[in-house]
């Protein structure tokens, strides 16, 4: 129990701990991707500057606007952070389990739907047609990038025959990586992950070009970061995912002496996924709002499902 | 063909590698605050007075340069010298007007209007953004040495 317990505080404090300096890097990353050397001044080659961000954005201004709905507005914020922080607990990394669950593939998938609706009841709480626009757009991608991933996800569990990420990783370890199995179903995931979150190109409830940010136009302060926290949140969480369920999870040499080699092998799996959302930032533009539905629905739909055949016929034969 | 082409992804593909390489280019940033690039030679930035060698006003209040200017940045003010001559009081620029055309510089007729290369001349108040003779003489002295320097 307090084993739990303590796990579950380093995971919390883990998500929470790495969210600035993800955002540093983002920045850096973004900035190199475009030759400029992204922040500098405050400290050495800028490496303060997330604190110099948490300072400002604690000292701002807390905005609630006229006519807004104020229940809803004050609290949207926190249903992204904390539905991020649920789906975080259940998400092993190496030997460290806070939540041992069952279903922990679905919790993570409900918590992760959960997390839209910040978005929603920001854009409809705001009293701004921006933001309702954006909440708009979040529940209609909800709908776009829900079925193809779900029924991703699907065609994985059949295949390993578990919800649960620890039965997940073991089944790699006896039989290999999940991408060797699972190619299709792993770029479906990728690119409804980067749906999920709502980054570029799939950021259309942000909008920032046609929306003057989207559902967090009308958000100051330390309201505006949680939004921040549990979009990156959800990124690591997400990464973390896909490393188990594509990559191994823990899986690599000398994991059975030294555990905790384990959790630096998923760290860097997951860390090349985070990495992986920077750089489709840096490089694509957003799609278009119909363009979106209809990648979603018409492309990776019947893509996903014709997945769920094939992993069916593997699992048919593997196991 | 085409539509293996989009399967695979191959143009978005192509997009990522050519950011991906752009990542470990140098960085063309230049530092602003803490470096700069020096302006060009026939840079026009803010105005100066020039001296003649011995000290006295190469400005001779001919109104040459107010007449000129499209927004009215100069105005001055002059009084009658001991031997009848036009002496020069008071030479204000109004920079909050002034949209650096340089035609005051053209107008000149004794090369004593000039502009130096200082761009940056942002004040808290406003009233400071009008140069008196004072200031412009001050300038004047940066703007001879700076162009001795470059003449060098």
């Amino acid at each position: 129990m307090s084993h739990n317990f303590l796990s579950l505080l380093f995971i919390v404090g883990l998500m929470l701990v790495a969210v600035p300096p993800i955002t540093y890097l983002e920045r850096k990353v973004l900035g190199h991707m475009q030759q400029r050397p992204g922040p500098m001044v405050v400290g050495p080659h800028g490496i303060l500057q997330p604190l110099a961000d948490a300072i400002k954005l604690i000292f701002k201004e807390d905005i609630i606007p006229k006519g807004a709905d104020r229940l809803l507005f004050m609290i949207a914020p926190s249903f992204s952070v904390f539905a991020a922080l649920l789906a975080a607990s259940v998400v092993p990394i190496g030997f460290i389990n806070a939540v041992p669950m069952k279903s922990a593939l679905l919790f993570v998938m409900a918590m992760s739907a959960i997390s839209i609706y910040a978005l929603f009841l920001a854009g409809y709480s705001s009293n701004d047609k921006y933001s309702f626009l954006a909440g708009m757009r979040a529940a209609a991608q909800v709908l776009g990038y829900e079925l193809p991933m779900g029924f991703a996800l699907m065609g994985v569990v059949i295949l390993f025959g578990s919800f649960d990420f620890r039965e997940i990783v073991r089944w790699q370890e006896l039989h290999g990586w999940g991408i060797l199995y699972q190619p299709l179903a792993f770029l479906i995931f990728l690119i409804m992950m980067v749906a999920e979150v709502g980054r570029p190109p799939f950021d259309l409830p942000e909008g920032e070009s046609e929306l003057v940010g989207g559902f967090h136009t009308e958000y100051s302060g330390m309201r505006f970061a949680a939004f921040f926290f549990g979009e990156y949140i959800n990124i690591i969480v997400l990464s973390l995912v896909v490393s188990l369920l594509f990559f191994g999870g823990w899986s690599g040499p000398f994991v059975d002496k030294f555990p905790v080699l384990g959790v630096i092998y998923q760290l860097l799996k997951a860390g090349f996924f985070v990495f992986l959302t920077f750089w489709l930032r840096a490089t694509f533009p957003r799609y278009r709002f119909d363009q979106m539905l209809k990648i979603m629905w018409k492309v990776f739909l019947p893509l996903s499902i014709l997945n769920l055949f094939i992993a069916a016929l593997e699992a048919y034969v593997v196991g | 063909m085409n539509l293996l082409k989009k399967a695979a992804f191959t143009d978005l593909l192509k997009g990522m590698k050519i950011t991906l390489k752009t990542m470990f280019k140098p960085t063309v940033t230049v530092h602003y605050p803490f470096e700069k690039v020096p302006p060009r030679k026939r840079f026009r930035g803010i105005h100066a007075l020039k001296l003649n060698p011995d000290g006295s006003y190469r400005c001779e209040a001919c109104y040459l340069c107010a007449e000129m200017c499209p927004s009215n940045v100069i105005d001055m003010e002059m009084t009658e010298g001991e031997n009848g001559e036009k002496e020069l009081v008071d030479f204000t620029v109004d920079l909050t007007r002034c949209l650096f055309c340089g035609l005051c510089v053209e107008a000149c007729p004794r090369d004593a209007i000039v502009m130096t290369d200082i761009y940056e001349f942002s004040q808290y108040d406003i009233k400071k953004l009008v140069l008196h003779k004072e200031d412009l003489l001050e300038l004047g002295r940066y703007y001879q040495k700076w162009e001795r320097e470059r003449e060098r």
